[in-house]
Parts: C-alpha cells; structure tokens; sequence
C-alpha cells in the first residue's frame, strides 16, 4: 500500500521536474562549465542535453514496468526485502546530501550577495523550516505552488536576458573548439549530474494522475532544461566572457546586476533573489519529500509525516558541517559530485532495470503479470 | 552556550510533544524516536563544537580516486 494518497497531473510533474532540475543549475552551473570548457561550453550543454533526455528516458522506462508502485515496493519485490531496503536507503541517503548542499549554496548565495553579515547556520535553518512546512502539507500542495512560481521564474529570467541582451558581443563565443575534447566532456557530465537528479521522478510515478502517459514529460522537460541553460552560458560567455565567468561564483546573478534600462529599471537583481529562493525552496521540497517517502516506506510505516521534523535537524547539522567554506562547496560541485550523482543515480536504476528484466523473463512462462 | 544547549533540546521537545500524540504503531513510535535521537545528537555535537563525522568527507574519500584518474587535467 502506498503512502502518498494525494495525487497530481502529468502537467504538475512535468513543472515539478523541470523546477527540481534547473533552480540550482542555472545558477551554480555557467561558472563549472565556464571552468572545464571555456567559451565551448555551449557543446557541453548539446551534449549534456542529449545525455539527460537519454537518463530520462531509462528512468521513465524503469518506473513504467511498475506504474502502480514505487521504488521502494518494487525494488523489494525485485531484490529482497534487505538488499532492495539497502538501495532505497541509498537512494535517501544521496538526496539528503544533495539537500544539504542546496541548502548550503543557498545561504551561500544570500550571504555574499544580500546579506553578508548574518551567519549562514541562520539562513539554514530558516529555510529547512520554510520546507519542512512544505513537506508536511504534502506532495499536492507544493506542486500546485511550483505550478505558480515555476513560470514566473522563466518570465522574469526570460526579461533579464532580454534586457541584457544589448550588452553581448556574440563574438566572445569564438575561437570554436579550442579546449580539450575531455574537458568539454567533464563539462557535460557536471550538467548531466543535475539530469540525473530527476531520478526523483521514480517516487513521483504512482502518484500521477495518468501513470502510462509519464514518458511524455520527458521530451519537454529535456526541451525547457536544454533552451534555459544554453541560452544562460551563451549569453554569460557573450557579455563576460569565458575568463570572466569562470571565477564568478553566482554568474547569473551577476548578469541581472549589469541590468539597466532607461535610468530607472536597475537592481533587479532582488528580483532575481526572490525568485530563486522559492524555486530552490521548492526543489529542496521536492527532494525532501521524497527521501522522507522513501525513508517511510523502507521502515514500513503508516504516513511519512512523523519523519519530516527529525529530518530537519540532520538536514541543518549536514549543511552546517558538510562543507567549510564556500570554495569547499564549488570544489565538491565540480570535481566530485558529477560522479557520485551520476554513479548512484544512474548506477541504481540501471541495477534495478536490469533486475527487472530478469524477473520479466522469468514470469513468461508460468503466471502472467 | 548553554542557552544554545537549552535550545535545541526545546526544540526536540517539542518536536516530541507534536508528533508522539498521533503516534499508534509500536513501530513508528520506534522509528520516529531513533531519527529524532539522531537528529538531537547531531544538533547537540554541532552546538558544543564535537567533531562529527563528515558525510562529504567520506564521498570524497571514496570517490577520489575515480576522480583522479577521469578529472581532466
């Protein structure tokens, strides 16, 4: 028996996805990419996008074998109520990580933009508040919200590009091809660890509305994901440069300062903080909520709610100690973290698809499913 | 520091007072209480500067040789 009774529609998910994905990349990603791939860093983002609508693809197709269930139930059925546990648990364990870090990135932001002299254990903790509150209203609930604040983000990131855009010089983007084929690669594998962040979807699959139909979100939310990031590392290298965005540390945040239209429409970039703040609240609730989910099915209980509390103080002592500084965060970010999400991500769903493939052959010839 | 001490016990107090009530189950009622226990310890190390053990930490250790050999340049 599920947990989740709530449910939502394929158009909520497709939003809820493409929020999870892109609140923390267009942001945190332009300045790794710059680093790794120079002003090339547009094929990172071709090849990233290739690779996340194929990650997509497989995850969907993993969740479809079991539309009725999630992956804790059917990861048990699949390896055994310990090993298929054991994997579930990694699957928590990972996304309370990644909560940790955006956590961290969050206050990290507020700190050196907003608000340098408070200490950032208070920003964490007002947040993890903010999204416990989230969680503990439900998947519903916070859906419907990103239904909301989902595309007013792109409308108002969307304007600042076009504002912006007068002061870029396309001419920045050459010379073509002149960085190492394998740093460009480095370059597509950090994008592609935040694809493979959607991964989350797998929880979410019982909870649609029309389970069948969940293969056609993947196309547009690989579309949404793959125009807002090129467009923001085409437009940073244009009007930085290459160089120059590479020792940002927030690029697009930068970008909306330059912002100035006539004399009087400037510093939007307050705008910008808003906005981010709710969308990166609301990806932190979507990752919240699903290792909670997660946790509560692996230990069997009735609701995941008695959890949620719990979690927030691990999640806050995670974030505070996880990492020392903020050039510790952007070092893990860019070094370590494409591999782990990647290796864990993908390398559990591969697991449990090819599980799963044995388990169909099996069933062929005596009982049908 | 004590008040800080004070705090988070409050807080896990009242953490307790919430969610205990709605509790049936033998088992959540074990459940809730091992991750709220973990949660306070953590809480409690972080506020009397006890070193924990760090969760990045340990990735990077395992995943640092993998990214020695891929890591270009």
């Amino acid at each position: 028996m599920a947990i989740e009774q709530g449910k939502i529609s394929n158009w909520q998910a497709l939003l809820l996805v493409s929020n999870s994905i892109l609140a923390s990349m267009v942001l945190i990603t332009p300045a790794l990419l710059t680093k790794e791939a120079g002003q090339d860093a547009w094929l990172s983002v071709l090849i990233a996008g290739l690779l996340g609508y194929l990650i997509g693809l497989f995850v969907v197709s993993l969740g479809l074998r079991f539309p009725e269930k999630n992956l804790v139930e059917y990861s048990i059925d699949l390896l055994g109520p310990w090993f298929g546990r054991a994997v579930c648990i990694i699957f928590a364990l990972f996304f309370l990580h990644v909560n940790a870090y955006l956590v961290r990135a969050f206050s990290v932001l507020l700190i050196t933009e907003t608000i340098p002299d408070t200490p950032f254990s208070v920003l964490n903790i007002l947040l993890v508040i903010l999204v416990a509150y989230g969680v503990y209203l439900g998947l519903e609930v916070f859906s419907r919200v990103n239904e909301i604040i989902f595309p007013l983000f792109m409308l108002a990131g969307l304007i600042i590009f076009a504002l912006a855009a007068p002061e870029m010089d396309f001419e920045q983007l050459k010379p073509y091809l002149t960085h190492s084929f394998s740093g460009i690669l480095w370059g597509s594998l950090i994008l592609a660890s935040f694809y493979a962040e959607g991964s989350f979807l797998l929880m979410l699959i019982p909870s649609l509305r029309n389970p069948k139909d969940a293969r056609r979100i993947v196309l547009p939310v690989s579309l949404i994901l793959l125009a807002v990031i090129s467009i923001d590392v085409v437009g940073l290298i244009s009007l930085f440069g290459a160089q120059e965005t590479s020792r940002m540390l927030f690029p697009t945040f930068e970008l909306a300062k330059t912002v100035s239209l006539g004399a009087f429409v400037e510093r939007i970039e307050s705008l910008v903080v808003g906005l981010w703040v709710s969308s990166v609240s609301l990806k932190i609730m979507a990752f919240y909520y699903v290792s909670v989910l997660i946790l509560a099915e692996v230990f069997k209980l009735k609701d995941y709610r008695p959890l949620v509390l719990p979690y927030a103080f691990i999640l806050v002592v995670l974030s505070v100690i996880g990492w020392e500084d903020t050039n510790h965060v952007r070092f893990y970010l860019s070094r370590y973290y494409p591999l782990v999400a990647v290796t864990v991500m993908t390398g559990t769903t591969l697991f449990l698809y090819i599980a799963s493939s044995f388990r169909r052959n099996d069933k062929k010839g005596g009982e049908t499913q | 520091m004590f008040l800080k001490v004070l705090l988070v016990l409050l807080l896990g107090a009242g953490v307790a007072y919430y969610e205990v009530p709605k509790l049936q189950q033998k088992r959540e009622l074990m459940v809730f209480s091992c991750f709220l226990l973990i949660g306070l310890i953590m809480a409690l190390a972080l506020v009397l500067n006890i070193p924990l053990p760090n969760p990045t930490n340990a990735i990077e250790f395992i995943f640092g040789p993998l990214v020695r050999l891929l890591y270009p340049g």
